[in-house]
């Protein structure tokens, strides 16, 4: 038995078929290539992915510190407690309000910034890429206490820049009406390289002689623009506004060191209330911890569900007209 | 590779499933995997954490030392981020890989970690005891069912609520640059006084309000300070460790705290506070403050080593006195100093273990602590004799003279310690609640604190049921102490009556 | 904008403006991207002050001595020199398991038809949304019922063996575009499964890559819970990330160490993203056609 007869390529099984009287072994050893290369996957992520999560669900279910062997099964009680808190449903607030403002901002910032950086005969464009990358790899730690520096209200330099065009100075972090605000301008700056890259990589995928043809067309710019590059980036931008909400539903490393959830939990966000219950409070509950863990992946979920569905639609009627 | 048939398939697959069984099969849990052969009392390798980084060198030196004279004997030591700490502590308890010796910064109270049985009793010599002094060494806090656990090395005579000034801005805007305020009202005209003098540059008052802790420290000294009678279960005492001596009631909306709240709201009012305090830390605030952005700023004596070390040219330029009273007499107390280094039980070197710690009760040690600045050590006394700034022999005299010992539950009956471990959290803390009066999310002080005395009190009461009904005694009578004078210190002799 | 390379030049006017409008986009680009990393002059002209200049100066961004001591502090008596080794080690161990990992499971995902795919798509989903803080706990059990606790290889694992979902989904889309005649070729030339992925698809997938790979080498450089806890017993195996801790103490923070720290872990992620940055400017589109 060659390799190459067992071999099942997608378009080629979709032409063909499974025979009926395949059994499953059968089926199983043919394909054993493609089980082969699944291994790793199953092995690695089995057990340092999926048994992760199914302990969390099983710790979500018990009144446990954290610490030491007392655990006591406790069924549904710490969902319970979850829907009776007001600071869980404040801190999911707070997250959905960053999502709603700082994905639509980044990715599309990003995809304008992409455009301009995707010329390769742009003087200096490999520099100037770096440098919109550079604040994604800076260590957090640092960027909590630069950014103090930054929105100093006695002598920053924004709000040295506000004074000279005379307005008061704005106390951006320590206000709780700004201080969610200025999370989302720094969590912005911070990771818009990211998605700056996502969508680099995404315009390599619009083939040139899509181009050559249009100008053989007689396209002009805005038409080649209009008629070409953006429908060929319409898939991504799903993809890429996906991986943006849920990389922000964790958000987590920025609030803690810039604001630790303050000020009056103005910028608690989920993950933020979720570390304070299981490991900075004087009384960790790991078994709550987790259970809000549980309840944001299905918000998540659900998110994601509600924006797949609505683009399906969107797109299906736009296939209509 | 091309033609790979099926008998080089199965080698191949079956070499990975070998490898991954005699993975499987050759390693053993890590954490079992014990030094065998390492006898109990020799000396030998110990890991040790802790958060004092301004203690750092006088502790190497001090291992170092130990290990010269110890063969074999050596240390790892770690100094954490106290923010990170507690969950690092946490996640090595998880994974049986807690440190030889650390201090307790998982938040639980001493006692848990003694029932749990994660700590061992500390090899203490007569030398170290006479040192320490048996009236400190106290049941519930370090002596467990008569075993030594863990010992005091800073004094209760302390507080984290001194005045720190600026002399030059206090002068300027008209205060006294050697005594600095002493009343409430002096401390709020002098502050307004500074914000006007430094015309956007310069604040009256800055604090670092992210970490709630720590104005929940200020707000209970200012409240001792404006006549409250508390008992505190320890030093520096987290709310619920805080209640009324007389009736052992959460009283934390009674008007000498309602007042401290007013008090520094009325410097925000005045906008005398450095705009971003409540998103600056501690350690950022001290910074600004040292570097010119506030005339005053509340802190404990360890200020002035952190300026020796990082700002030399503000020591010179800064004065201290004791924390803002409503009349200027500051009369104020603290809980019993807890213990600070705990031995993990399993410890594979007990022996090294507390063989270090003995050297650090003996007044050597207490001289480089001294040297340091940091916490004042028990024995005061050493300080004056150090070669320290003027600045920091003030702050520690200053509180020598104005902090007398408060009762302590605990002390009282260790299973109050059990009734506090039993409490869940109740949220906005202490310490949140300051954040957001002084923030303006809260405009109904009185209410909110009275809301958070009655959970506090709801949760407490809940708490004594579930301790008692497991067996161990404790009431709310534990908390009441008829007999206490306020200005006297409650030592160990006024328990046993 | 990108099509404006498209049009080739009728007359030396046009080309002239062309040149302007692109001089001018420069600039206007440039001044933003100084804006953008004016944060990080900040960071590296603190990491040159000594504490007291850093407070007292405010913005100016030119130290009244250069403090380049800092440097050797944080190199030498914090460790750095060893955590950086550490980290680069971990780091590429990482991006290697996490590429071979999701570019495997990605090909046959995004080609191939077989029995369990579903589930397999389904778990991979399912385990997406779920808070990875929470995760450590059970990873820190099964690493210590494996042995692996406080070793390199247990480190490396707890990093890269879990998550990137997103990884594999990349990869399973690009694979599912490529054409079958690529596929026919190399089998003519008598290519099996192994060499087809091998020598044709992965190098294929070159910009796929290079952004796992970026992706990756940030998340992993930056953990910080992690190597904490494989590290706890053997400070000397920790990481830079995990090292920066030493900077910041109770009642004080090393700010200038802390920022020279900060700016020494820049350099390693930094090289990567300029090593690989043209992947994701000089990819795909002509790989596929050739």
């Amino acid at each position: 038995m060659t390799v190459q007869a067992s071999l099942t390529p997608a378009a080629r099984a979709s032409a063909s078929g499974p025979k009926p009287q395949d059994r499953l072994g059968k089926k199983i050893w043919r394909d054993r290539w493609v089980y082969l290369f699944l291994l790793p996957t199953v092995v690695l992520f089995g057990a340092y992915s999926v048994w992760p999560t199914i302990s969390s669900l099983y710790y979500s279910l018990l009144d446990w510190t954290g610490l030491g062997q007392a655990r006591p099964f406790v069924g549904l009680a710490n969902y319970g407690q979850a829907f009776g808190d007001p600071l869980f449903w404040k801190s999911l607030g707070v997250t959905m309000l960053i999502i709603i403002v700082t994905v639509p901002v980044r990715v599309f910032l990003a995809l304008v910034l992409a455009l301009f950086l995707n010329n390769p005969r742009l003087p200096f464009v490999r520099l100037l890429r770096t440098a919109f990358f550079v604040p994604v790899v800076a260590t957090t730690a640092i960027i909590g206490i630069v950014m103090n520096f930054i929105f100093d209200p006695a002598g920053g330099p924004v709000n040295s820049m506000l004074a000279s065009l005379g307005v008061q100075p704005i106390d951006f972090l320590g206000s709780s009406s700004t201080a969610l605000w200025t999370v989302m301008g720094v969590h912005v700056w911070k990771w818009l390289g990211l998605t700056l890259m996502y969508w680099l990589a995404a315009l390599q995928t619009v083939p040139n002689d899509l181009y050559e043809a249009a100008q053989i067309d007689g396209a002009g710019k805005r038409q080649t623009f209009f008629g070409i590059t953006i429908p060929m980036l319409a898939p991504f931008i799903v993809i890429i506004s996906l991986l943006t909400v849920v990389e922000t539903m964790q958000i987590f490393d920025l609030v803690q060191t810039m604001t630790g959830g303050g000020p009056f939990f103005s910028t608690l966000v989920t993950e933020v209330y979720i570390y304070q219950q299981a490991f900075a409070t004087p009384h960790p509950e790991y078994g709550y911890a987790s259970a809000m863990g549980v309840l944001l992946g299905i918000v998540t979920m659900l998110i994601v569900g509600t924006y797949l569905l609505l683009s399906r639609i969107a797109s299906k009627r736009k296939a209509i007209q | 590779m091309v033609n790979l048939d099926r008998r080089q398939f199965i080698v191949a697959g079956g070499l990975g499933a070998g490898a991954l069984a005699l993975m499987l099969a050759g390693c053993s849990r890590t954490s079992a995997q014990k030094p065998s052969s390492a006898p109990a009392t020799a000396a030998g390798a110990i890991s040790w954490w802790d958060q004092f980084q301004p203690l750092q060198k006088l502790e190497e030196s001090t291992f170092a030392a130990y290990g010269k004279a110890h063969s074999g004997a050596s240390v790892k030591h770690t100094v954490y981020d106290p923010n990170n700490m507690g969950s690092a502590l946490q996640l090595a308890q998880q994974s049986n890989q807690l440190p030889d010796v650390f201090t307790n910064v998982f938040g639980v109270p001493d006692m848990v970690l003694v029932q749990r049985k994660w700590v061992a009793p500390i090899d203490l010599t007569a030398a170290s005891k006479r040192m320490i002094g048996s009236d400190f060494l106290l049941p519930g806090l370090h002596v467990f069912d008569g075993k030594i656990f863990s010992f005091p090395m800073f004094s209760f005579r302390q507080h984290s609520t001194l005045t720190y000034f600026d002399k030059d801005a206090v002068e300027k805007a008209g205060g006294d640059p050697e005594k600095g305020p002493a009343t409430w009202d002096e401390f709020r005209s002098l502050a307004h006084g500074i914000t006007k003098a430094g015309g956007g540059d310069m604040y009256g008052w800055i604090e670092g309000l992210t970490l709630t802790d720590r104005i929940r420290a200020h707000i209970v000294d200012l409240a001792i300070g404006a006549g409250a009678e508390l008992s505190l279960v320890s030093n520096s005492a987290d709310s619920p460790g805080v209640a009324d001596v007389k009736t052992g009631d959460y009283v934390f909306d009674s008007s000498p705290f309602v007042d401290s709240f007013e008090f520094l709201k009325s410097l925000v009012k005045d906008g005398s506070m450095f705009p971003s305090s409540t998103s600056l830390d501690v350690r950022t605030a001290r910074a600004r403050w040292a570097a010119g952005s506030s005339g005053l700023f509340l802190d404990g004596s360890w200020n002035v080593g952190v300026l020796k070390t990082q700002f030399a040219d503000s020591v010179a330029k800064s004065g201290v006195t004791n924390l803002p009273t409503p009349e200027g007499k500051a009369k104020i107390s603290n809980g019993p100093a807890g213990g600070v280094f705990w031995i993990s039980a399993e410890s594979a070197n007990p022996g090294t273990a507390s063989g270090i710690l003995n050297t650090f009760a003996t007044p050597e040690y207490a001289r480089g602590l001294a040297e340091n600045m940091d916490q004042p050590p028990s024995d005061l006394d050493v300080v004056k004799k150090a070669d320290v700034p003027a600045l920091y022999k003030q702050s520690v005299s200053l509180m020598a003279d104005s902090v007398t010992l408060a009762p302590s539950a605990i002390v009282k009956n260790p299973n109050v310690a059990a009734v506090l471990a039993e409490m869940q959290q109740i949220r906005p803390t202490l310490g949140e609640i300051a954040q957001g009066y002084l923030g303006g999310n809260i405009s109904n002080i009185k209410s909110a604190l009275t809301d958070y005395s009655s959970k506090l009190s709801t949760e407490r009461d809940r708490a004594i049921k579930a301790v008692s009904s497991k067996g161990s005694k404790t009431s709310l009578n534990d908390w009441v102490f008829k007999d206490y004078k306020a200005g006297t210190d409650y030592d160990a002799s006024k328990y046993k009556s | 904008m990108t099509v404006a390379r498209l049009g080739t030049p009728r007359n030396h006017k046009t080309q002239g403006r062309r040149r302007t409008l692109i001089w001018v986009q420069v600039v206007l680009l440039a001044v933003v991207a100084i804006i953008w990393i004016y944060p990080l002059l900040w960071t590296f002209s603190a990491s040159l002050k000594d504490t007291q200049d850093i407070f007292s100066s405010g913005l100016n961004l030119i130290p009244q001595i250069f403090h380049w001591d800092n440097y050797a502090r944080a190199w030498n008596q914090a460790g750095f020199s060893q955590y950086m080794l550490n980290s680069v080690v971990v780091t590429l161990s990482s991006v290697a398991v996490v590429v071979m990992r999701c570019a495997t499971a990605g090909y046959v995902l995004g080609r191939y038809r077989f029995y369990g795919k579903k589930v397999v798509f389904a778990v991979l989903l399912g385990t997406m949304f779920i808070p990875t803080g929470l995760s450590i706990i059970p990873i820190v059990e099964l690493s210590d019922l494996l042995g692996l606790l406080n070793t390199q290889v247990g480190l490396i694992l707890a990093l890269s063996a879990g998550g990137n979902v997103a990884a594999v989904l990349l990869y399973a889309g690009f694979y599912a575009q490529i054409p079958k005649e690529l596929e026919d070729a190399a089998m003519v030339d008598g290519a099996g499964f192994f060499r087809t992925f091998f020598s044709v698809m992965l190098p294929l997938s070159g910009p796929i890559t290079a952004t796992v790979t970026v992706v990756t080498f940030v998340a992993t450089w930056s953990n910080f819970f992690v190597p904490l806890v494989f590290t706890f017993s053997d400070p000397s195996k920790r990481t830079l990330a995990v090292g920066m801790l030493a900077f910041q103490g109770t009642n004080s923070t090393d700010w200038s160490g802390l920022a020279a720290g900060a700016t020494m872990s820049l350099i390693p992620v930094l090289l990567v993203f300029i090593l690989l940055q043209r992947y994701f400017v000089e990819g795909i589109a002509g790989a596929v056609k050739s």
